[in-house]
């Protein structure tokens, strides 16, 4: 099923008349309406002989976003609805012309709630935490000790044009069912368990995976003291692939302490989540054991540190000949306000991070170290960031020490009834490669001036700069970009009545040149529209 | 894992027999206090300062739900009041004889909510009133203009290369771990530059629980600093954000990944269906990873697994001194080896990223294979394992992708 244009510019003003009639009759006191719009036309120009790098589509195209979205009171139930659409000529926007972006209906009547269109009932991370195209029902009485039950059904699709298998965007089809039942055993501890399942149809290559998967979970939540929350879960997955003719039993845990109260914020986290653990539907990282302890402490009202360790491994069934790899990731921060005393803007971040990777063939000590200062001058307000890293992956993988340096300066100024926000930023990138004995260079520099004019609902933003990569590799391309862009919207009085419009306009130039001139291009765009909602 | 399990075991145990705060050093005393508090179902402590609701997340009715319990040292609840107007009015709040309470109110689209609550005791004794302190607002926006307003901040700090403004988007809770999606971000930095990717939506879904999904059509362009070369790509990606610390942070990202591009397998959790042929990633040397091209004079060359390197030869095992000889002409593949210690096999139904040892293991029992494209393999040279999924074949042209296990 595919929507024409002239169909959707149809269902657009049909919509819209709707929408206007309803605004203009007597409103029922418990029922909304309203709409947005966003249409903008776009015109690319790309010239050189490198363009087909380019990531832009050269023409002129059109988006259209389109939102609808409401909400009353029938009887004891209070019902609401959105529906969204977009249209596009340009395939880099959409692989569709025109595509039902989101619907949805909900109705509740505080003990019964219901939902079709696109339902987002995420149970817990392993077991559900994607949507669906389908159609949900939960149950939750307040004030008993009735559970709360939570059904859902329906398709894992990632769009609807995938609903009705439109060519560019079919995918296989996930069919997903599960339902949740959530128990508060007392005021502190409730729980939960789950059963999701997720089974594939409709491949669309002889390669295509097709699995049938079934996640049983339970999770709970705990607070047994003020300031101090657990949470945990543990789901055990089972499934079937088609294709490879394949099927595994798994298992993930994870646990969470957390203590939080002035000064300090301490959190412990531990997670195993077998190779052979499956989740269609949930999120989960397979074959990682992972440790984790965080530690926020408010030293003095000035200074606050964060420090943290984060440990994790893999190969835990022991199967992977090539061994284990052990991961270290320990790190320390302090923040500090107003770190030079007659300085009452001054801020101060000190931060190093360190991972340690070794096992598995691969021995890795990464460092990163940085330092981030923020204050005022007069009118002038300073964000400096100085970085250092050193990358050493043995052997022969990477050996490399890599400088950052960031400075932005950005002010204020207003004359009469106009803004002016003028910045500066400047920043370079220093790599030494031991391995390749090779230096990299970037630098990289813009000027901005935002303009607004708040009498006339004007606000604008003007920025050009360049950035310039020098390497020291005969073999490899230098290249420089210079770029402008111009964007600037403005909400006009005489479009009051529609509530809230805005005009806009953006445009940018963007050159692109390197050592091997095949490669130059050029990109021109301009962009108008208008963006609407009532 | 019997010992990391005992651990726990003692620090849950540690921290449930503790009388005191263990973890603030003996800095707060206060007796009377909010032993829990949740608004709409999400713990006060995980909320941050400020909560931004959206209608399409309430769960019933468009009514914000307050409930909680007093803790007290060895007193009883005197009362319960809590003010949304920043204390210029309080109301008393009915609690049960163990300290629980629930409140309920329906806010208006837009209006801010300045919450406190105060719980004394019998002896008149209050709690930390200054520390309830909750900004609450139910956003008149729809959830697509917020999500757009998610999106937008971190596509604009990834861009720019601005680390700790993209960091600022991510929540606690990112479920591939926000340290290790921190450090990616970091490294994709510096291996990249004149980033600019666009998105466009293709679905959105909010849930009850606060969290809401959204699909997005990318485009992308990179330079890569290690060899100045430029990538473009377009897919389809998924994200989950959280609305749980006042605004809506990133939860969770799939494959084909947007950030943290140099941990790929660690900081995605799942694959979307249908997303894109040639994900984007970035290798532990700073290079595009995962896919490698290479076109021959006769379709007669071998490939090196551990130096992601081909090498031109006439397809016998003599010349070749990689891990894989290919004659596209034929068509065969076949390890560079004695068949003894070197086996290859089809793994059909899954690509580089699904693809397990146990498959590899399975497949591994040819001397030879047909390359098909689109097709995964699994090979064993000698006790090492890997896996190759072959992208593309056409002619004389191959991009392959591997996994060493």
């Amino acid at each position: 099923m595919r929507i024409s244009g002239k169909l959707f510019h149809t269902v657009v003003l049909t919509f819209t008349a709707a929408a206007y009639a309803q605004e203009q009759a007597p409103l029922a006191p418990a029922s909304e309406f309203h709409a947005s719009s966003e249409l903008s036309v776009t015109q690319n120009d790309i010239l050189g002989p490198g363009k087909a790098s380019s990531s832009l589509s050269k023409g002129l195209n059109f988006l259209e976003v389109l939102n609808l979205y409401g909400n009353g009171t029938k009887g004891a139930w209070n019902y609401n609805y959105t529906v969204g659409a977009k249209a596009t000529d340009d395939d880099r926007a959409d692989a569709n012309r025109v595509s039902l972006t989101n619907i949805q209906g909900r109705a509740t009547n505080n003990t019964h709630t219901v939902s079709v269109g696109d339902v987002f009932e995420s149970f817990s991370q392993y077991s559900l935490a994607t949507s669906l195209k389908g159609g949900s029902y939960r149950f939750l009485k307040e004030g008993t000790k009735l559970p709360e039950v939570s059904g859902v059904f329906g398709w894992a699709y990632p769009r609807w044009d995938s609903v009705w298998k439109d060519p560019a965007t079919r995918s296989i089809t996930r069919q997903a069912s599960g339902l949740r039942l959530k128990q508060t055993i007392n005021p502190d501890l409730w729980a939960a368990g789950s059963y999701v399942a997720a089974k594939d149809t409709g491949r669309l290559t002889d390669t295509d995976a097709l699995y049938d998967a079934k996640n049983y979970t339970f999770d709970f939540g705990y607070n047994p003291m003020p300031g101090l929350t657990m949470a945990g879960e543990h789901s055990t997955s089972d499934y079937e692939e088609a294709t490879g003719a394949t099927s595994a039993k798994g298992n993930a845990t994870r646990m969470e302490l957390v203590g939080d109260a002035d000064p300090s914020r301490v959190s412990l986290e531990y997670e195993n989540v077998e190779p052979d653990f499956f989740s269609a539907l949930g999120s989960a990282s397979p074959d990682r054991r992972k440790m984790k302890t965080k530690w926020r402490y408010k030293y003095s009202k000035r200074i606050t540190i964060n420090s943290g360790l984060l440990w994790y491994r893999n190969n835990l069934d022991g199967r992977k000949t090539s061994g284990t790899t052990r991961n270290w990731k320990p790190e320390i921060s302090a923040a500090i306000k107003k770190p030079f005393a007659s300085r009452p803007y001054s801020f101060a971040d000190l931060s190093y991070k360190f991972d340690r990777k070794y096992g598995g063939g691969i021995s890795g000590a990464d460092h990163y170290t940085n330092l981030n200062y923020r204050d005022r001058f007069g009118e002038l307000d300073s964000d400096t960031n100085l970085g250092y890293t050193l990358y050493k992956t043995k052997t022969a993988v990477r050996n490399a020490k890599e400088m950052t340096f960031n400075t932005s300066l950005n002010s204020r100024y207003q004359v009469k009834a106009i803004v002016l926000k003028p910045s500066v930023n400047l920043g370079t990138w220093y790599s030494k490669d031991e391995l390749a004995d090779t230096t990299d260079k970037l630098y990289e520099y813009s000027l901005g001036l935002g303009f607004e004019a708040p009498d006339a609902n004007l606000t604008s933003d003007l920025r050009l700069g360049a950035n310039t990569l020098r390497k020291s590799d005969a073999a490899a391309d230098d290249s420089d970009k210079f770029f402008a862009s111009l964007s600037a919207y403005w909400r006009p009085k005489l479009m009051a009545k529609l509530n809230d419009s805005t005009i806009f306009l953006r445009a940018g130039y963007n050159s692109y040149a390197f050592t091997t001139a095949a490669r130059d291009f050029r990109e021109k765009s301009v962009t108008v529209g208008l963006n609407t909602s009532f | 894992m019997k010992k990391i399990l005992l651990l726990i075991t003692a620090l849950l145990s540690i921290a449930l027999t503790a009388d005191a705060k263990w973890w603030i050093f003996g800095k707060a005393n206060t007796d009377v206090g909010v032993k829990y508090l949740y608004i709409n179902g999400i713990a006060a402590d995980e909320t941050g300062a400020s909560i931004k609701l959206f209608k399409e997340t309430l769960p019933s009715g468009g009514a914000v739900k307050i409930n909680g319990k007093a803790a007290l040292g060895k007193g009883a609840v005197g009362s319960v009041r809590l003010t949304l107007d920043n204390k210029d009015t309080w109301t008393d709040v009915k609690f049960a004889e163990n300290g629980t309470f629930e409140y309920t109110f329906s806010p208006e689209a837009g209006k801010v909510y300045t919450f406190f609550i105060e719980v004394t005791d019998t002896a008149g004794k209050t709690n930390n009133i200054e520390g309830t302190r909750k900004v609450i607002e139910l956003s008149a926006e729809n959830i697509q203009t917020k999500i757009r307003v998610a999106l937008d901040t971190l596509f604009d700090a990834y861009n720019r290369e601005n680390l700790q403004k993209f960091m600022a988007g991510v929540g606690e809770n990112f479920a591939g771990d926000k340290a290790m999606l921190e450090r990616a971000v970091k490294r994709d930095f510096d291996a990249l530059s004149n980033i600019v990717m666009r998105y466009s939506i293709n679905n959105v879904a909010a849930g009850a629980q606060g969290r809401v999904f959204v699909s997005v059509t990318y485009n992308r362009l990179v330079f890569v600093n290690k060899t100045g070369a430029s990538n473009t790509d377009t897919g389809t990606t998924e994200f989950v954000f959280d609305s749980a610390e006042g605004k809506l942070s990133l939860f969770s990202m799939k494959q084909p990944l947007m950030f943290g591009l140099s941990d790929a397998d660690n900081v995605a959790s799942g694959v979307v269906l249908g997303g894109a042929d040639n994900p984007l990633v970035l290798n532990d040397s700073g290079n595009l990873g995962g896919q490698l091209s290479y076109t021959s004079a006769d379709g007669s060359f071998g490939f090196n697994i551990d130096d992601s390197a081909f090498e031109d030869c006439d397809g016998t095992a003599g010349n070749c001194s990689g891990h894989l000889v290919f004659m596209t002409g034929v068509p065969y593949m076949r390890p560079d080896d004695s068949p003894a210690s070197a086996l290859i096999g089809q793994i059909p139904g899954k690509n580089i990223t699904s693809v397990t040892l146990a498959d590899v293991q399975a497949a591994a029992t040819q001397a030879m294979e047909t390359p098909v494209s689109g097709m995964t393999y699994g090979l064993q040279y000698n006790a090492q394992y890997y896996a190759i999924e072959i992208v593309s074949l056409n002619g004389n042209s191959i991009a392959l992708k591997t996994k060493t296990f």
